[in-house]
């Protein structure tokens, strides 16, 4: 009656990431239903590897350095996973955005807001993406300058940047998830992006005037 | 609400590369793996040394199921999840995996061999399932991948990975076959941009995709198709960041321009 999995692989592509999802899935289209603490179990497991990745740049984007990252992430998601119970269906993101600001907050207050600008730790960060010498110093020093830029600006800038341009959400769910109204939304991407590119434009302008 | 196009997308080579950058940081696998451990042990965590302490209420009862879900979730994506969606009236009867140890770099492949995997006593032995049971594992499907950074062979590149809507997850992906492309290995990029436009049929990355792919298609001698893509890309896409690319590889019958 028992079938036992012969091979126990949980490193799948893109390590487990959707596997929860994926199982949640299959019990959703089998019709079968699982036991609430079952349920529960999976569903945490599924906000985990669907948005870890995610929430760690997004602390790192508000200004954690990589070292605090690891346990402010922690923190998010032991946060998220004491009350998976009252969070909505498919409001997950939103209510890890908004634990991440709180988390970031106390982080920056109890640190005196140690940003990280040229940081060592990002050769740690950059290991496994990036094998090539020449590739992996040109992409410290992108971050270097994307750190100092995000540094530079406003909270709310930042912030709507961060989700917009770094991790590609759309503006309705960024205003959904920072509870904001579209039109505000709209205007702070609006202005991060003009202060981002007239910080490429000087930057671009100061490197072709060192390599003449 | 309309979004504007993504400065990603744009025309200005160094905001690209320097929004380009952002998708190469990534968590390690030790905070991945310390952060289902806390969950799992319902840890109490103190964060900067402000003290902020938390007081998660997991009961033990769900970190044995989460160690489950773990097991569980694996099986599915390995063994291939529709398939055995089918199946009902049968259990799983679950070995003990913690899920903090099997956790890989993304792309990485670890199988865990059975004789290396603690047998039961589960802690919940037979999972409970309210009605009919959906999942039954059998034989796993092969499970292949591409591993990022180094150029993979055409047999390692696979398809199946769980469908996401990160940007990251996309600029990882086209990275991979640019890095193929460039190494040499045009018959890997070909797949990769193949498994990513699978994957992310609407992708916002589809242009350089297909850029890659007509460059991938012309290295590898297919010079008729290579062409007759070039410019069905070029009549679709005038103005592309990637139309003067492909122009050159047409005029030049694939080499790419300087």
């Amino acid at each position: 009656m028992f079938a036992t999995a012969p091979t126990l692989e949980l490193a799948v592509p893109g390590g487990t990431r959707g596997g929860a999802r994926a199982f949640l899935d299959v019990v959703t289209r089998s019709g079968a239903g699982l036991t609430p603490s079952l349920a529960r179990a999976a569903r945490i497991r599924a906000l985990f590897d669907d948005h870890f990745s995610f929430v760690w740049r997004y602390l790192r984007g508000l200004g954690i350095s990589e070292a605090e990252a690891d346990d402010a992430a922690q923190q998010v998601f032991m946060t998220a996973s004491s009350k998976i119970d009252v969070i909505q269906e498919g409001a997950e993101r939103s209510f890890l955005v908004r634990t991440a600001h709180g988390v970031a907050a106390n982080a920056r207050r109890s640190v005196v807001r140690r940003r990280e600008v040229q940081g060592e730790h990002a050769v740690d960060e950059l290991v496994d993406q990036t094998p090539d010498a020449e590739e992996r110093a040109e992409t410290r020093e992108a971050l270097a300058v994307l750190d100092r830029f995000l540094a530079s600006l406003p909270d709310d800038l930042r912030e709507v940047f961060v989700l917009f341009e770094l991790e590609g959400l759309t503006m309705a769910a960024i205003a959904d998830d920072l509870g904001l109204a579209p039109g505000t939304v709209a205007s702070r991407l609006r202005r991060a992006r003009e202060e981002f590119q007239e910080m490429a434009r000087r930057l671009s302008a100061a490197r072709a005037r060192e390599r003449r | 609400m309309s979004d504007p196009s993504r400065l990603l997308q744009g025309e200005a080579e160094f905001e690209r590369s320097l929004l380009r950058a952002w998708h190469r940081r990534q968590p390690s696998e030790a905070a991945r793996r310390k952060t289902l451990a806390a969950i799992e042990a319902g840890a109490v965590v103190a964060v900067g040394g402000a003290g902020a302490v938390m007081a998660p209420k997991l009961a033990v009862a769900s970190s044995s199921l989460l160690k489950w879900v773990g097991v569980a979730t694996g099986v599915l994506a390995t063994a291939g999840v529709i398939g055995y969606a089918t199946q009902r009236g049968r259990l799983v009867e679950t070995s003990q995996v913690s899920l903090t140890a099997p956790v890989a770099s993304p792309g990485a492949r670890s199988p865990v061999p059975e004789s290396t995997v603690p047998q039961p006593p589960s802690p919940l032995g037979v999972v409970e399932v309210a009605g009919p049971a959906p999942v039954v594992a059998e034989a796993p499907a092969p499970a292949v991948t591409v591993a990022p950074g180094p150029v993979v062979a055409p047999a390692k590149v696979a398809a199946a990975a769980p469908p996401s809507s990160s940007l990251n997850d996309e600029v990882v992906a086209i990275d991979q076959a640019r890095r193929a492309l460039t190494a040499g290995n045009a018959a890997a990029a070909l797949q990769l941009v193949d498994a990513y436009d699978a994957r992310y049929p609407a992708g916002a990355l589809a242009e350089e995709s297909a850029e890659i792919r007509i460059e991938a298609l012309f290295r590898t001698g297919k010079r008729a198709l290579a062409s007759d893509l070039a410019t069905q890309f070029l009549a679709a896409h005038p103005g592309s960041l990637y139309a003067r690319v492909i122009r050159a590889l047409q005029a030049g019958a694939g080499a790419p321009p300087p």
